[in-house]
């Protein structure tokens, strides 16, 4: 069978006057807009639309759709648009249904252009992202600006009842920081005909933003504006939702996103070639070329280019796991641009696989649906390059929290199944607030994945599965009870539980502590979002300490108990001054780094889940990075300010490291090598000179920031990392995936 | 299911986050991962890797 197709975007206009950072065709990995003329012209335009026609009355089409699109297609002006319309009408019209729409951002929309459109029958589809907060969150100008009271006016143009027929509707791009119920109550407002709610473009190679917690927040903020759309009895077309129902009961999908209907799109640039989807921009450049020309081949011709093709064979074109997948013919596979891997092209399920499994078994709920697959954390081999060079990125420190959440949630419930107790009141508090913790696991996961992803959560848990001589397990493991308390503290739940006391005190992580008078374990009564004790005596609060921007938002942890395996003692709980110092010192830090060092600033503020105060030396600086407190730096407050941000930058480093130990063996773990360093007498392990090179080069790139007044501070910590990784990589001790990551540190020392 | 397989030097953590925590006791995956965090704090330089300049 010939394949046949009906639906083209034609790029009418190159250029924006927009500046969206979330856009596809600026933004993603395709650039070759830039390579492109500005804007279609006539003769190319006309020639699109004879290929268009000839093909459908070739194929004797019932109608045939084009969509005028950009950049911003209205920078085309009113006159070209004319021509380029009529060019289209005149060709189409006499062999078939000609269905004209454009797809705008709004803001040149007057009066004027919607005669035109009423002229020529175009339908206008207006993107907008929900209210003025979502949308100024992408949509602005170069310089800035917002574009929202301008699209509004030109969604108001178009509710008119002399324009009201040309309304196609709104196209919203999910944005996870938007509140889902706020963005779909703004867009309903609007009154468009139908509404589309787009997942934002991404690959395994530049996965979906993804914050710690839910494994699939997309199918979740989806989720929950669908539960309201039916709440409201549908008010509104959803694409999406009405694509997945329909596709659930054997019908078809009316997106692309969906279903296994072949693919039957093509587009035209501005210059006349053909191109394959729009959204192919964001795999990688040049990825939506076909290689023709509208000048030169037909539409039957590009419909036989491999990669068009091959989306129209529907289940047969898709990976084994997805032709396995119970709910593929509802999905389709996703989007075809979201399979993109770059070992395995589009031979993969989509990177929103996990969500859109969830999302189809939440609104077609039914016996034995499906389980979603099992996948792991991974880290894409950009971010792995990033890392190695040094900052890393904010995208890496996710997946890294997302890994650690995964492993913490594994030794929570290790310690909650350990079935060993002397002590039966703590065995009884620790079952209860197992209890408490699961159900609110249930109805508040964010809570809990916060609370998990405290450092000093999993430390406790790794300190309970190995316990050290002399501890007390059974008062170690009835900690669980504390998580629970504090978990329903921040949801603002009520609870009852008895929880163990230490040191005349019961902790509460990431809350605070309460001073209790006697005994061994004390009840305690959540209500409201507050703590107290069912007994009188007792009661004294001290508040976790944060610390709240503007760049670091992290905690001060002078309270938990289980902060105590970072080699120095711990200092004990700040006094007021002394905290007034270190809120003083963090923060400044903080704030110098985004300034000064903002690549490392940025990713420091992103993953600095807490500092630990140590008690300090006499004679040096002390600070340290445990590699079971993921998140947590520890340091003895120097007296220099400069000398906080080495010591940041320094420990964060390891922080990184050790993440990434969490996801790939750099190097041979049962080396027993011992490797001579620049920065110290005796020989050390190969772990710990990967980790010298690693905070080293930060502490370089730090003092090379500084100017050239520390240019010899920052060549003797550049001599160290290279010398130190030549005797590395001689070793032989590192794996494959080492010995990039320190190729990536030495590269990483060039003068940038 | 083998949550930490190592494959050219990759480790395979399997994401858990959204398994029910009742149900991670019983979970061979998470397991799994508790089986190998707890032998990864057994290695000869992986306990604890500490200091400015101490433990590097």
């Amino acid at each position: 069978m010939r394949a046949t197709v009906s639906q083209y975007v034609l790029k009418v206009h190159g250029r924006c006057n927009l500046a969206c950072d979330h856009c596809y065709v600026y933004e993603h990995a395709d650039q070759s807009w830039r390579a492109k003329p500005k804007a279609i012209s006539l003769p190319t335009a006309a020639t699109a639309a004879r290929r268009i026609a000839q093909h459908a009355a070739a194929h004797n089409l019932a109608s045939v759709h084009v969509i005028l699109h950009g950049g911003e297609p209205l920078l085309l002006g009113r006159e070209e648009m004319r021509a380029v319309l009529s060019a289209l009408t005149t060709w189409i019209t006499p062999v078939t249904k000609l269905d004209l729409r454009i797809h705008s951002n709004g803001v040149l929309l007057d009066e004027q252009w919607c005669e035109l459109f009423a002229e020529f029958g175009v339908l206008v589809g207006i993107s907008l992202d929900g209210d003025r907060t979502a949308n100024d969150l992408h949509r602005r100008y170069a310089d800035g600006r917002s574009s929202f009271d301008e699209v509004l006016l030109a969604l108001a143009l178009l509710r008119t009842p002399r324009f009201r027929h040309l309304y196609a509707g709104i196209l919203c791009t999910v944005d996870l920081t938007n509140d889902p119920e706020a963005v779909y109550a703004a867009l309903v407002a609007e009154r468009p005909p139908r509404l589309d709610l787009l997942l934002p473009h991404a690959t395994w190679e530049s996965p979906p933003y993804r914050p710690a917690g839910s494994a699939h927040p997309y199918a979740d903020w989806l989720l929950r504006v669908y539960r309201r759309w039916v709440a409201d009895g549908r008010p509104v077309p959803i694409r999406l939702f009405d694509s997945v129902l329909s596709a659930a009961a054997g019908g078809p999908s009316w997106t692309e996103s969906l279903g296994l209907d072949p693919a039957d799109l093509l587009v035209i640039e501005t210059d006349g070639s053909w191109e394959q989807t729009d959204s192919m921009k964001t795999a990688y450049d040049g990825a939506p070329g076909t290689g023709m020309d509208v000048r030169t081949h037909s539409v039957d011709e590009v419909a036989r280019h491999p990669g068009v093709s091959a989306r129209q064979r529907g289940l047969a074109e898709l990976c084994a796991t997805c032709q396995a997948c119970p709910v593929v013919r509802v999905c389709g596979g996703g989007l075809y641009s979201h399979r993109y891997r770059a070992e395995t092209g589009f031979d993969n399920p989509s990177a929103y696989c996990l969500d859109l499994m969830t999302l189809i078994n939440g609104i077609v709920p039914r016996p034995g649906a499906a389980t979603p697959p099992r996948m792991s954390h991974e880290l894409p081999e950009r971010a792995f390059d990033a890392l190695a060079a040094g900052p890393g990125t904010v995208d890496a420190i996710a997946t890294m929290a997302q890994a650690r959440q995964s492993l913490t949630r594994a030794l929570v419930a290790a310690v909650a199944a350990e079935g060993e107790w002397r002590d039966q009141d703590l065995r009884q508090a620790a079952a209860d607030g197992w209890a408490v913790l699961c159900a609110l696991d249930g109805r508040r996961p964010e809570v809990v994945a916060d609370l998990f992803a405290h450092p000093y959560t999993a430390t406790w848990a790794i300190r309970c599965l190995r316990p050290s001589a002399g501890a007390d397990p059974d008062l170690d493991r009835a900690h669980l009870a504390c998580l629970a308390a504090a978990a329903a503290i921040r949801a603002a739940e009520p609870a009852e539980l008895v929880v163990p006391v230490r040191a005349g005190y019961v902790f509460l992580p990431t809350v605070g502590a309460i001073s209790v008078s006697a005994g061994r374990s004390a009840q305690l009564i959540v209500t409201d979002g507050r703590a107290r004790l069912s007994a009188p005596d007792g009661g004294g609060w001290l508040p976790v300490r944060r610390i709240s921007g503007p760049v670091l938002h992290t905690i001060v942890e002078d309270l938990d108990p289980f902060r105590d395996c970072h080699d120095w003692a711990p200092a004990g709980r700040l006094s007021e001054p002394e905290w007034r110092t270190w809120r003083a010192a963090l923060d400044g830090s903080g704030r110098r780094l985004h300034r000064e060092l903002p690549a490392y600033g940025t990713v420091l503020a992103a993953g600095l889940r807490a500092v630990v105060p140590l008690q300090p030396s006499a004679d040096r600086m002390r600070s340290s990075t445990a590699r079971q407190a993921h998140g947590a730096v520890a340091l003895a407050l120097p007296a220099e300010a400069h000398a906080v941000d080495e010591l940041l930058i320094h420990e964060f480093q390891h922080v990184k490291l050790n993440g990434l130990l969490d996801l790939y063996e750099l190097f041979d773990a049962t080396s027993t090598e011992r490797l001579k360093v620049p920065w110290r007498d005796d020989p050390r392990p190969v772990e710990g000179v990967l980790h010298g090179i690693y905070a080293h080069l930060a502490v370089s790139h730090y003092w090379r920031a500084r100017g050239a007044a520390h240019r010899q501070k920052y060549l003797r910590y550049r001599s160290w990392v290279r010398a130190a990784a030549d005797s590395l990589a001689a070793t032989g001790a590192l794996s494959k995936q080492g010995e990039r990551f320190v190729t990536g540190i030495v590269l990483g020392t060039d003068d940038g | 299911m083998d949550s930490a397989r190592h494959e050219n030097a990759i480790v395979h953590i399997t994401d858990l986050r959204d398994v029910p925590l009742d149900q991670l006791s019983t979970d061979v995956a998470a397991s799994d991962l508790v089986n190998a965090v707890m032998r990864g704090m057994e290695g000869p330089s992986r306990v604890s890797v500490a200091g400015f300049s101490s433990g590097i």
